[in-house]
């Protein structure tokens, strides 16, 4: 599992490390059971407040994608893979949402908008 | 997980000067930044904390023990470090050693050894001869060669040069490593506190600012720049601390967002502990 | 833990210890030689109050010069009680020295001026009441506030027999039931007094050092 955090993004130390546990299982490099790091280790090594681990875990536990078992440790629980995939699909479509306002807003046609994502796609 | 160390309703007047209903709570498994800017009350809340001076009330648990009841056993399990002039100078660091240990029931003499050669101290030197830096890595030593659960320490990085603070920081990285430790440091060097602080706590004037997970202020907490035409009195109050010049303005806020809609064109940028801690000293003058 | 502190002072003072254990040590020799009829007692007397109140002098003028070590040790499992209770048990110590010195150089030298019960705990209750009243003092105001403090009494003191002789004549107590106090009820007595005292000055001592801001 690849967990690279940037200080210089905008986004929260916990939300960067969070994305990338949950890309690690939607891609299928983590899979239902496999034990996560001991919060400890996992803070050392990512060099992040054994708080932030913390915050990760719990929620991320609260969402359904792991499961602490008392005195075994930390596990994922892929049931909610499903879900995850869900609240992938509803993140783009939220950024869609926004994207077509603005079109909408800014007198963009729906053919025009549907031709610079086509562009755009193809340039990553 | 218990809390190694409860400040709660701290009071101590002196005549100039007064800590006021310090309140605070340490997590076990986190080392605890204290800052503030000289004379703000650091060390005199650590005195109370270890019992040199009287507070006038208020009540302080460690290890979940009331001080006051279990003094001898809770100080077997702390280790102290305050500032570089509280030793016997004529003595030598064995002698002083052989003052200290015995106080301890859980005084290792190999854990003394090893910090000792890795910090190439020699014990037969007298300690009036010893740099700052070599006393405090001496007073550390001492600190940790009890197996100490927690680790008080009154600005020990004060006056030293960059290479031993780092020194300093990467063992208690490696102290917090054995798991059930705490550490508490009072400083005004922020910029450590940026890579090794889980909590940090503000004190000014005798009273609490903020106590706040390390990297939630970091997340929360920008630097606005812009036009200061564009500010108005509304605008205004979404700054914890604004500073104008003729050329713009420069703001400390952890209302990103609404910035970012009410004023346009600004630049945002993260902030260091240092512009937060400023900032809150700062606006509470506003 | 009472030990390591007790070593703790004799490191810090080392060579000023030895002097003036020496000296003292030295002492009786010259009184032998000088006033080879005279009792042990003066001597005896002289060697305590010196060796307590002069060494305790140095030792805690060191200490001073180190104000933020006796801190350190209050942080330590030592507390603040043991640190009082150390200084006391210092007491004891210079006195079995002194004891000890005494009785052996006077064998050595001049057996006739071995001291016995009566003379032993004399010097015993002067040196306790000197000692218990320093003490707290030094507790509560710091060595060199007590050292003014108690030369200060001592000359104020010193006055004292001038003005006594003055008085004298105008006072009749009838002293002369002491004598018919039997030597056994006296010694228990002079023990008990001994011990009263020093026990008071320490409990006011270790009151005083406990509310001591550091």
């Amino acid at each position: 599992m690849k967990v690279i955090i940037s200080n210089s993004s905008d986004v929260p130390l916990y939300q960067q490390i969070k994305e990338q546990i949950k890309d690690a299982v939607f891609m299928g490099e983590l899979s239902e059971g496999d034990p996560l790091p001991s919060i400890r280790s996992f803070a050392n090594d990512l060099k992040v407040s054994i708080l932030t681990i913390r915050r990760v875990y719990e929620e991320m536990e609260a969402e359904g994608f792991i499961v602490s078992r008392a005195g075994l440790g930390t596990f994922v629980s892929v049931k909610n893979i499903e879900l995850l995939r869900d609240s992938k699909r509803r993140l783009v479509e939220e950024k869609m949402q926004e994207m077509i306002q603005s079109a909408k807003t800014l007198s963009i046609s729906k053919e025009e908008l549907i031709t610079m994502m086509d562009i755009l796609y193809e340039e990553d | 997980m218990g809390n190694i160390l409860e400040v709660s309703g701290l009071h101590k007047a002196y005549k100039d000067f007064s800590l006021t209903d310090v309140s605070f709570t340490l997590p076990e498994d986190c080392i605890t930044g204290f800052i503030g800017i000289n004379g703000a009350g650091k060390t005199t809340t650590i005195r109370a904390i270890l019992g040199l001076v009287q507070k006038t009330s208020g009540m302080i648990k460690i290890f979940g023990k009331n001080m006051e009841d279990n003094e001898q056993e809770i100080k077997n399990r702390i280790g102290v470090v305050l500032d570089e002039s509280c030793f016997y100078e004529d003595l030598t660091m064995k002698e002083m050693k052989s003052v200290i240990a015995p106080a301890y029931s859980e005084w290792s003499d190999k854990d003394y050894k090893e910090y000792m050669d890795r910090f190439s101290l020699n014990p037969r030197q007298k300690i009036s001869t010893l740099s700052k830096g070599m006393r405090m890595k001496f007073a550390l030593t001492l600190a940790l060669s009890h197996s100490a659960d927690l680790l008080i320490m009154d600005e020990p990085t004060s006056g030293l040069d960059p290479l031993i603070r780092s020194q300093l920081l990467e063992i208690m990285t490696d102290y917090m490593k054995q798991g059930g430790k705490g550490v508490f440091f009072s400083t005004h060097i922020t910029s450590d506190l940026e890579k090794v602080a889980d909590m940090l706590i503000l004190i000014n004037d005798g009273k609490i600012l903020f106590e706040q997970e390390k990297d939630d202020l970091l997340d929360n907490y920008r630097l606005i720049k812009g036009d200061n035409r564009i500010l108005n009195d509304e605008n205004k109050k979404l700054f914890l601390s604004l500073r104008t010049t003729d050329f713009g303005f420069t703001g400390v806020t952890n209302k990103v967002a609404e910035a970012q809609k009410s004023i346009p064109d600004i630049i945002v940028e993260k902030t260091t502990i240092e512009d937060i801690m400023l900032a809150h000293i700062e606006g509470g003058n506003k | 833990m009472l030990f390591h502190l007790i070593k703790k002072d004799f490191l810090i003072a080392k060579t000023h210890i030895l002097i003036i254990l020496i000296l003292i040590g030295v002492m009786p020799l010259i009184y032998a030689r000088l006033e080879p009829n005279m009792s042990g007692f003066f001597p005896f007397l002289y060697m305590v109050i010196v060796g307590e109140i002069v060494l305790l002098q140095s030792v805690s003028q060191l200490e001073a010069k180190n104000p933020k070590a006796a801190a350190l040790l209050c942080t330590t499992p030592y507390v603040r009680n043991t640190i009082v209770k150390a200084k006391y048990v210092f007491f004891i110590l210079i006195f079995t020295y002194c004891y000890v010195m005494h009785t052996v150089i006077t064998l050595l030298v001049n057996k006739t001026n071995l001291l016995d019960a009566n003379s032993i705990l004399m010097v015993l209750l002067i040196s306790v009441i000197i000692y218990g009243t320093y003490m707290p003092i030094e507790f509560k105001y710091g060595v060199i506030k007590a050292k003014f403090i108690f030369i200060t009494t001592i000359l104020v003191i010193s006055l004292g027999p001038m003005l006594l002789s003055n008085l004298l004549p105008y006072i009749t107590i009838d002293f002369s039931i002491l004598p018919t106090i039997p030597p056994g009820i006296m010694n228990i007595v002079l023990a008990l007094v001994s011990i009263a005292v020093f026990a008071v000055s320490m409990m006011v001592s270790l009151k005083i050092f406990s509310k001591k801001e550091l």
